[in-house]
């Protein structure tokens, strides 16, 4: 696990003081009652599981105790880039 | 039952670590043994002439100091009731009390030992040879295998009374590990660089083998002892150098975490860089009974001689394949012991290696081309053989030596653990016969001893060179002058010593017989090896697994390096090709109390806690939370609250205070039900499920003002509520503010029939039906402080759930005991509220429900609303709907007097398990057995018949889908 990750409001701190969210992918995208079984299952139950980049929540427990966005390779462990989820929204 | 004390040392030295004027006693089985404050407890018993240390794991065979250095299995004893302690590392204390472990009845006299004679009984892999017929005779054998074999046992009477570990979090821009010649100059060129520096060594004393050991007399001119003392101090005055002694590290993990085992506790110590200092370790001979006690490795002996000034024997005979060997008997003659004779592999050495011409013109027998092929006693060496070597096996050709000490050298291993656990590429040097780095990391760097030179003058300047280049990546200014001077004197000695250095491995001869022990740990030998390749276990990983051999407490330590040698030597591999087993953590024998640490689960306690304990309540502890269990007897308290006034002190619930423009849609999205159409001042039941629809948590919501709500959740699960909502708001970009206030807020509520009549006296709210209705919130005074009441069914009385800021909390509890005095009022605990519940049927979160149980299945339809619009949950939901509920939670009243556990099954007629009990309670009210069943839903009707399987037996229970009491909810409206 990455040694210090930047919270976004905090600065950069132990891995111990945060929870992992999963990833943020086509899959974890939201689906709701007027999806078809098949697209809520795979949103249930699936993940891409990336061996490489991803995009994931990561959440500042013993700290701000805020949500943000991680850029983190999964086989490296290294984070390239943290941010607030409204730049997701906005790219 | 002895008194022993020291027999005379050697004369003092300047390196000793003992101070002879403090005496120290320690226990050892029923002898009491006296020796020196500074001594081990292997040199205090080595010094009081006890040679016997421990007993072989398999064969029972005695056992006496081989590494002296921590590294093999031989000195583990059982001290002040710790199994398994390395005598040879641990100072004694006064008092201590010592025992010998896996030997009955004595370490001398051991029975056991008769296994020795049955080896034959007992081939390579026997566990999986001989274990598998009769299936029935197994746990027969295993619980005599696990009684005979193995080591040292937890005292589970004492390890209560041990002191507690504690785990430390510590971070450095570089972490030394090892403190000798090379981990002294990396940190001191790192240090005056400008980085912070962490120096752990696994000894008492920094200086590493220069501790004890004269392989160079003298550094850069001067005496290396004294070098290395200057070095030493001027590492510990260091300001930016902190340093932690008898620490090991007993693994490295990701990201430059190093795991640190010291006798406080475990140190987590993140590095940006690691600076590998780690040295090396001399391994064993292979020949027959190298195992006797008496049999050592030259370096132990060469503690033994300079650390403690011990006599380490009378007559020593030197086998070597190394230069290491002619150094011990240096130390041996100038310690007085006669050495008999060196015999050493290599058919010649350097004309201008100094330690031999000296030991020649001392006159002792040198014996180039020979091996030691035997040592001779049964218990305790009497004598040793060796054998002159041809085509790289022993000949007949040999001569027979009288002693009591056989020094061993078979080369050197590198205690290159942390490196392994890198990204460090580690190959074979066949010059020196040794595993080397190859490629290097940026993370961690290598230097020293465990590169394969063995010279310090060579592992000052690798030391100094990496803590340069180590200060250089983390972004320090250092003069490129500098390190490419010491780059190229660090390039010159190393060719220097490449040019000398001359190692001959020893032959490998498995028929020169069957006690040749490889692996000390788990009693391996020679011919065990030879046997499993034979086998065909040719690849070191299954062979290693298949004989145990490097799987024992030294995790191959002390057998490594001749494990890859008889594996390339039968197959014909090259040790690069036979490769090596992995370097798994820990590299160091750890407690499980030291990685445990104190216990991890801080419990919370509610503003009244106090006031429980002076009501002598039995506290449990639940939910993150010490609560009052009961007062005294549950079903009084229970009784009281449905016949007049009870109090209860629910602080523990979850509190969090959501406010904002959004709030209501918030809390339309994340709970099944609506909340954006509650008028302030009301209160609503909510439900909450994962986006797949199974149940999280409920609670109660109340809406303050327009913007405001106040919502509790179950005692468990605020966290987890928090982190949802704030989830959900940072991903649908709603704007709300989500605030944890649980522990700001102490909540007491207060119910029964006389419940109004005793909280009208403390408050300023009016608090008739009609005024104050049922799920309405007011906040008002009560007994003069600004609270929050909450009106609700909780316990299925007509009562309130009072807010008020924590610091108030012990007073309104007192004042509302006070003010219910006259009606009897009670306090009550956790049991009474979920037998109440329970007769109301409100269901528990996690333990009603589990992770597949939705609202449907609980009857909870009414709590869904999906004309609201999507939500989380609503496609769960919607599938669930369609799907059709298959368990039902219902609730089962006993026919009889049994009753039921959490947990019980529910069976079919035939007896098969269809369901389960999920809560089960005996009802005060009821007089019988009741609670909630998981059930199909075709048995789970209204009136119908279910069999619940207590103990073993059937019993008859009637379903029923409805309050066991007051089922239309009559009172709690009064
Ligand atoms: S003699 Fe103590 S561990 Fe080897």
């Amino acid at each position: 696990m990455a040694l210090l990750i930047e919270c976004p409001n905090c600065g950069s701190r132990d891995v111990h003081e945060f929870r992992h969210g999963g990833e943020i992918s086509d899959l974890s995208e939201r689906k709701g009652i007027s999806d078809s079984d098949l697209e809520l299952t795979k949103y249930f139950y699936f993940a891409r599981n990336n061996a490489g980049d991803s995009k994931e929540w990561w959440y500042h427990s013993f700290g701000c105790r805020q949500w943000f966005v991680a850029y983190r390779n999964t086989v490296s462990d290294q984070i390239r880039e943290t941010e607030w989820p409204e730049k997701r929204l906005d790219s | 039952m002895g008194r022993y004390s020291q027999l005379p040392r050697l004369v003092p030295s300047s390196r000793e670590l003992i101070s002879r004027n403090k005496m120290v006693e320690l226990k050892f089985g029923r002898h009491t043994v006296e020796a020196f404050e500074g001594d081990t407890i292997a040199s205090a018993l080595y010094g009081a002439g006890f040679r016997i240390f421990s007993r072989g794991f398999k064969y029972h065979r005695a056992r006496g100091l081989l590494c002296v250095s921590g590294n093999c299995p031989n000195c583990l004893m059982k001290v002040d009731g710790i199994p398994n302690v390395r005598a040879c590392l641990t100072r004694i204390e006064q008092g201590m009390k010592v025992e010998h472990q896996n030997a009955w009845p004595t370490l001398n006299r051991d029975l056991f030992s008769l296994i020795d004679r049955l080896d034959w009984a007992l081939p390579i892999g026997f566990y999986y040879k001989t274990m598998h017929r009769p299936r029935a005779l197994w746990s027969i054998s295993s619980a005599l295998i696990r009684r005979v074999a193995g080591l040292g046992r937890l005292d589970s009477i004492a390890s209560e009374s041990l002191p507690i570990e504690y785990h430390r979090f510590q971070q450095t821009n570089v972490a030394v590990v090892g403190g000798g010649p090379a981990g002294l100059s990396a940190a001191l060129a790192a240090a005056n660089s400008g980085v912070d520096v962490t120096l752990v060594d696994e000894q008492s004393t920094l200086g590493g083998h220069l501790r004890f050991e004269n392989r160079m007399r003298t550094l850069g001119g001067e005496e290396s002892r004294n070098v290395i003392s200057a070095l030493s101090a001027k590492v510990e005055a260091h300001e930016r150098v902190q340093v932690i002694l008898d620490a090991t590290v007993i693994g490295r993990y990701e990201d430059n975490l190093l795991g640190i085992s010291t006798p406080g506790g475990l140190i987590h110590l993140r590095a940006q860089s690691i600076i590998a200092a780690t040295g090396s370790l001399e391994v064993p001979l292979t020949f027959e009974r190298n195992d006797l006690a008496g049999v050592m490795l030259g370096t132990g002996i060469q503690r033994l001689i300079n650390l403690y000034r011990l006599k380490p024997g009378q007559t020593a005979l030197v086998a070597t394949t190394n230069d290491q060997g002619y150094y011990t008997a240096l130390d041996l003659l100038e310690a007085g012991v006669r050495v008999a004779a060196i015999a050493d592999t290599r058919p010649e050495f350097r004309s201008d290696f100094d330690a031999a011409v000296t030991l020649k013109g001392n006159g002792v027998l040198v014996l180039p081309g020979h091996a030691i092929v035997r040592a001779e006693g049964t218990r305790t060496v009497i004598g040793g053989v060796v054998a002159a070597i041809e085509a790289d096996m022993p000949t007949t050709k040999e001569r027979q030596f009288d002693c009591d000490l056989i020094a061993m050298s078979g080369g050197f291993q590198p205690a290159n653990y942390i490196l392994r656990q890198s990204d460090v590429g580690i190959g074979f040097d066949s010059e020196f016969d040794e595993p080397v780095p190859i490629s290097s990391s940026t993370a961690i760097r290598p230097a020293g001893d465990v590169t394969g030179f063995h010279n310090p003058h060579v592992a000052t300047l690798q030391g100094r060179l990496a803590g340069l280049s180590v200060a250089k990546t983390l972004g320090m200014q250092v003069p490129v002058d500098t390190i490419s001077q010491v780059e190229v004197e660090l390039r010159n000695a190393e060719t220097t010593y490449r040019d000398k250095v001359q190692v001959r491995p020893a032959p490998i001869d498995s028929e020169a017989g069957v006690k040749q022990f490889v692996c000390f740990c788990e009693d391996v030998t020679l011919k065990d090896v030879v046997q499993g390749v034979g086998e065909g276990f040719a690849d070191i990983q299954t062979l290693k697994r298949y004989s145990t051999t490097t799987m024992g407490p030294c995790q191959g330590k002390m057998c490594h390096k001749r494990f890859v040698e008889i594996v390339s030597d039968q197959t014909g591999m090259s040790p690069d090709e036979v490769g090596s087993t992995t370097a798994r953590p820990p590299i160091q024998p750890v407690t499980l109390g030291t990685l445990a640490g104190p216990g991890h689960m801080a419990w919370r306690r509610t503003p009244i806690h106090n006031r429980h304990l002076i009501a002598g309540a039995k506290i449990i502890e639940t939910g993150g939370w010490q609560r009052p269990h009961s007062y005294g007897d549950p079903h009084d308290e229970a009784k009281a609250v449905r016949e007049r006034v009870g109090i209860i002190d629910v602080s523990t619930l979850g509190k969090l205070d959501v406010r904002g423009l959004d709030a209501g849609q918030l809390l339309d999205f994340v709970y099944t039900h609506r909340f954006s159409d509650l008028r302030p001042g009301r209160v609503r039941y909510g439900l909450m499920t994962g986006d797949n629809g199974t149940i999280m948590d409920d609670g109660t919501v109340a809406r303050l003002t327009d913007d405001r709500y106040y919502i509790t959740t179950s005692t468990a699960n605020v966290e987890t509520v928090e982190q949802w909502f704030k989830w959900w708001m940072a991903d649908r970009q709603i704007c709300a503010h989500v605030t944890n206030i649980t522990a700001g807020y102490c909540a007491i509520n207060v119910a029964g029939p006389d419940a109004r009549a005793t909280l009208a006296k403390l408050t300023d709210v009016e608090l008739e039906p009609k005024k104050f209705r049922y799920m309405q919130v007011k906040s008002g005074q009560v007994g003069g402080i600004p609270a929050m009441l909450l009106r609700i069914g909780f316990v299925g009385e007509s009562g309130w759930e009072i807010h008020v800021p924590s610091e108030y909390g012990e007073e309104i509890w007192n004042a509302l005991l006070t003010a219910g005095e006259e009606f009897g009022i009670t306090p009550f605990g956790v049991e009474a509220q979920r037998i109440l519940r329970l007769e109301k049927m409100h269901i528990i979160p996690s333990q009603d429900t589990d992770i597949l149980t939705t609202p449907f299945d609980i009857s909870a339809d009414w709590a869904v609303k999906f004309d609201k619009g999507d939500f989380v949950g609503s496609g769960g939901l919607r599938i669930a709907k369609e799907r059709g509920v298959r368990d039902i939670l219902v609730g089962f009243k006993m026919r009889g007097s049994a009753v039921p556990n959490d947990g019980d099954a529910v069976v079919s007629e035939s007896g098969l398990p269809i369901g389960r009990i999920t809560s089960a309670r005996l009802s005060p009210t009821m007089g019988t057995g009741f609670g909630y069943a998981r059930v199909p839903v075709e048995v789970g009707v209204e009136g119908g018949v279910i069999h619940i399987r207590v103990n073993g037996i059937n019993h008859l229970a009637d379903v029923t889908l409805r309050p066991f009491y007051d089922p239309d909810g009559v009172r709690l409206r009064e």
